[in-house]
């Protein structure tokens, strides 16, 4: 019992990481009706920088996180800017395959830069000490890391209600349709999805060095557990991808510990198929109906 | 009511809370050509795609010859013989008239997937057979146009006729045809018009339409719908005279 | 329709004709190629035919890879040990297509995504290592087909260029049967085929495992070309190759699959003193190819004298003529060209 309750707890922090990558699989799915396949490898990118731009420099470290939120940005604009807007067709499979190429691209030259799946030490954001929850232990970066995600996702949420851009974003992700022949500047919004997402990107690939360390495949495990929380929440409600997230996380870390480590891929992709089985649109989607 | 090949008991579909058709009643006589008119927004393509399954009924029933199809999915519908066109045909622009026509004797066609993969002999008897109806409907429906033509070229007015050749070649009991006559000119209705004039008796239409004097001309009974409900139901000519009608109908009939 | 095949057989005689002449590491490329262009004719089908997405097609060839050559280890005949191992790829297609089927394009993706990361996964793991080989994979008994040695790379290239052209020959049928009809139709609209009767999630599941069959083909051939296997072959990275050879090749094009995995293959072989920035260069390749021939290559060499004569044409009557339409990657625009 006490082994599950711990496990569950480390379960809830990685989960929380995996719901931020849902959160950006979904924002980008309802603003541009894309999935992007270089979610992760933008992620991994953003942390390498911040390690060879910021670590020389000496900043404090929660200076260093929020400049390295500002890389990750700024490399989601960049992306929309050189990949995805020229000459776009509004096909949404030239998309999407442009993204793939983007994560084929940003993988080879990562690992041309700075190795194959070799480690770099990224400094932790906090020490290694733990703390008595409960009567359960936790570690502090486990902690910190389950707050950090929780604010960014409120703070994600709040700033969907700022008047300005966060309603025209929430127009353009109900109706993109509509939301055109009103004048909104879509474009605009998607710029604005794409940089929260490069944003949150770079956070969740540092959150992660200290469980992982730096390597060019940090984020593969997000490659599968991240998009199938996306997939379970729905694709289409925040609020889904980050419960399903923590769900994914949970059960992860339970399978981990009950049945070995190894069968984690293997567990992910049951519940995956197992829930879209019965429910096609994912625990928290709307059902689809029939296109006429 | 004997005699009636559809018969739409007491159907209601919500979407959420809007109520789309609303407690409708109606009876298909075997043979005859029902037309369903109203304004837009009216609810008579959200009735057709409850009657053909592609929306569940929230309340009511559907009878074909006698027999409830509420349980039935679309595809198993069409398998019974009920078959229908849609206002945005759907063609296949990149193949030929004649293929496209093919496309509606799919459920008709006895072989396997198996077998057309490998270009087996029966396979290849039955696409003969099928391009030689398709060719046939072509024929019998008056469309002036070459099965080899690729459907990609054709005016909406073709287009529409061989939307309707592709629902006719399996020989439907029912035929439900969704606006055939949209964004057509005159001379293009006139030209679906005798094509259906020649169908005309063999098999039972429902038909929605804008176009008030096809209406009045192809139909043997007529209703008007109007907010999802039956404002009105009778013979084309009781029904143009019908006050309700008419107070309902103006708006509408301006637009087209 | 067989007349589509042409440029494809053509190229395969050619090909045919000239092998004899190669060295065996040549024609152990030339097999190379010719087992991913198999696999890529048939994730082409059910992209631009069923406008299902996949990611796992290297997935499935790991299927029909590994069953095969584990089969062969334990004394199998290689032809039966073959059949079961493309039979099981399709099965694995088969299950996950049916809850998959349901899906929107996207969705679906990345389920084949997600499973896609599980078999390299189980393939590479402690799970089976005891079957599968574990990181290290599995050495490949050479296979006898019909007394002929399969060791030999000129008898293999032959076996799989036959096995790509039957390959094509089917899909082409199938494409042009009853049943490709039916798909192509549910490509306009879903409703549209329901309401003629189509078992539109039957179709699906049908295509998809059809589909993960032909690369379990693909996976056998590959194995035997290069006598050992190990998860990285069939990787994530490699269902994303593939997709991006069938992409660059011009979707929905009998010569597609073979012209995109023919750059993948061969562009590394002869600029191989860029070894280093290889996987940069072709990543940019896909990209820039996505932006500039959303039709791919072939798209463009055949839309080319039609752009030319667009262009003569809009010389001739002046301005108000219409540029060329915008291409639509998920639309076939092969059969309009050609007419």
């Amino acid at each position: 019992m006490n082994v599950a309750v711990q496990a569950a707890v480390s379960g809830l922090t990685l989960g929380a990481l995996y719901g931020l990558f849902a959160l950006t699989v979904v924002v980008l799915w309802r603003t541009a009706g894309l999935v992007n396949f270089a979610q992760g490898s933008m992620a991994t990118l953003s942390a390498f920088i911040a390690y060879f731009l910021l670590i020389p420099l000496g900043l404090p470290l929660w200076v260093m996180f929020l400049l390295s939120l500002l890389i990750g940005a700024v490399l989601g604009a960049v992306i929309y800017t050189v990949v995805l807007l020229p000459r776009s067709t509004g096909d949404h499979y030239n998309e999407l395959f442009r993204t793939m190429g983007l994560s084929l691209f940003i993988v080879a030259f990562v690992q041309r830069s700075w190795g194959s799946g070799e480690p770099y030490p990224f400094p932790s954001l906090i020490g290694s000490g733990s703390v008595d929850v409960l009567g359960f232990r936790v570690q502090w970066l486990q902690l910190l890391t389950l707050v950090i995600a929780l604010v960014l996702t409120f703070a994600f949420a709040a700033f969907l209600r700022t008047p300005r851009i966060g309603l025209t974003m929430r127009a353009v992700a109900s109706d993109r349709e509509v939301s055109t022949i009103l004048g909104v500047r879509v474009r605009f919004v998607i710029m604005i999805a794409w940089l929260i997402v490069g944003a949150i990107g770079a956070a969740i690939a540092l959150l992660f060095t200290p469980l992982y360390s730096l390597s060019s495949d940090l984020m593969e495990p997000f490659l599968l557990k991240g998009f199938a929380a996306a997939l379970l929440g729905g694709l289409s409600s925040f609020r889904g991808a980050i419960i399903a997230g923590l769900i994914v996380g949970v059960m992860d870390a339970e399978v981990a510990v009950f049945l070995g480590p190894e069968w984690r891929d293997v567990a992910s992709f049951i519940l995956l198929l197992g829930v879209l089985l019965i429910r096609p649109s994912g625990i928290f989607g709307q059902a689809n109906t029939v296109r006429v | 009511m004997t005699g009636s090949i559809l018969d739409v008991r007491q159907a209601s579909v919500h979407f959420g809370g809007v109520v789309a058709v609303d407690e409708v009643n109606l009876a298909v006589g075997a043979g005859s050509t029902h037309a369903i008119i109203g304004p837009n927004g009216a609810g008579k393509t959200t009735l057709l795609n409850a009657i053909s399954g592609l929306v569940p009924l929230s309340g009511g029933e559907v009878l074909f010859e006698g027999a409830p199809l509420n349980k039935l999915r679309a595809r198993q519908r069409a398998r019974l013989g009920v078959v229908r066109t849609f206002q945005n045909p759907a063609l296949i622009d990149a193949l030929t008239v004649r293929e496209n026509i093919q496309v509606g004797l799919y459920t008709q066609t006895k072989s396997s997937s198996f077998e057309e993969a490998l270009g087996l002999p029966r396979a290849l008897r039955r696409e003969r057979e099928a391009r030689a109806r398709a060719d046939a409907v072509l024929e019998e429906l008056r469309i002036p146009v070459e099965g080899s033509t690729p459907v990609g070229a054709l005016p909406l007015g073709l287009r529409k006729a061989v939307d309707i050749a592709r629902a006719w070649v399996a020989k439907p009991k029912l035929l439900l045809l969704d606006e055939p006559t949209a964004g057509l000119d005159e001379s293009e209705i006139g030209e679906i018009e005798s094509a259906l004039a020649r169908v005309k008796g063999e098999i039972s239409v429902v038909v929605i339409a804008h176009h008030l004097d096809f209406v009045m001309r192809l139909a043997d009974e007529v209703t008007v719908l109007e907010f999802g409900r039956v404002i009105a139901n009778g013979p084309p000519t009781e029904v143009r005279s019908d006050p309700a009608v008419i107070a309902a109908y103006i708006g509408a009939a301006d637009d087209d | 329709m067989l007349r589509r095949q042409i440029p494809a057989t053509v190229a395969c005689l050619v090909l045919a004709i000239i092998a004899p002449f190669f060295s065996g590491y040549a024609v152990g490329v030339l097999v190379h190629l010719v087992a991913l262009a198999i696999a890529a004719v048939g994730l082409d089908l059910i992209i631009s035919r069923a406008n299902m997405l996949s990611f796992s097609h290297a997935a499935f060839m790991a299927i029909g890879a590994y069953v095969s050559v584990i089969l062969m280890r334990n004394g199998w005949e290689f032809i039966f040990a073959a059949l079961v191992g493309i039979a099981s790829a399709a099965i694995a297609g088969f299950l996950l297509a049916i809850p998959a089927s349901r899906l929107s394009g996207f969705s679906f993706a990345l389920v084949t995504f997600a499973f896609s990361a599980v078999v390299t996964g189980l393939a590479a793991g402690s799970q089976l290592i005891s079957i599968a080989g574990g990181e290290s994979g599995l050495s490949v008994p050479p296979g006898k087909l019909f007394g002929l040695n399969l060791f030999n790379p000129h008898t293999l290239f032959y076996m799989a260029l036959v096995l790509l052209l039957a390959t094509m020959l089917v899909c082409t049928t199938l494409i042009y049967s009853r049943t490709g009809r039916a798909f192509r139709t549910m490509k306009e609209s879903e409703a549209v085929a329901v309401a003629l009767g189509v078992n539109v999630a039957g179709m699906k599941i049908g295509v998809f495992a059809l589909s993960a069959g032909i690369a379990g083909v693909g996976g056998v051939v590959l194995s035997q070309a290069l006598g050992a296997i190990s998860a990285p072959t069939f990787s994530l990275e490699q269902s994303t190759i593939l997709v991006a050879a069938v992409t660059v090749g011009g979707l929905g094009r009998s010569l597609g699959p073979l012209v995109g995995i023919t750059i993948f293959v061969l562009l590394p072989e002869i600029f191989q003193g860029l070894q280093d920035y290889s996987a940069l260069v072709f990543a940019a390749v896909f990209v820039v190819t996505l932006i500039v021939a959303p039709n791919g290559v072939v798209g463009l060499v055949t839309s080319f004298p039609s752009s030319v004569r667009q262009i003569l044409a809009r010389k001739g009557e002046g301005p108000g003529g219409f540029g060329t339409q915008t291409p639509s990657l998920s639309s076939d625009n092969s059969s309009k060209v050609a007419s």
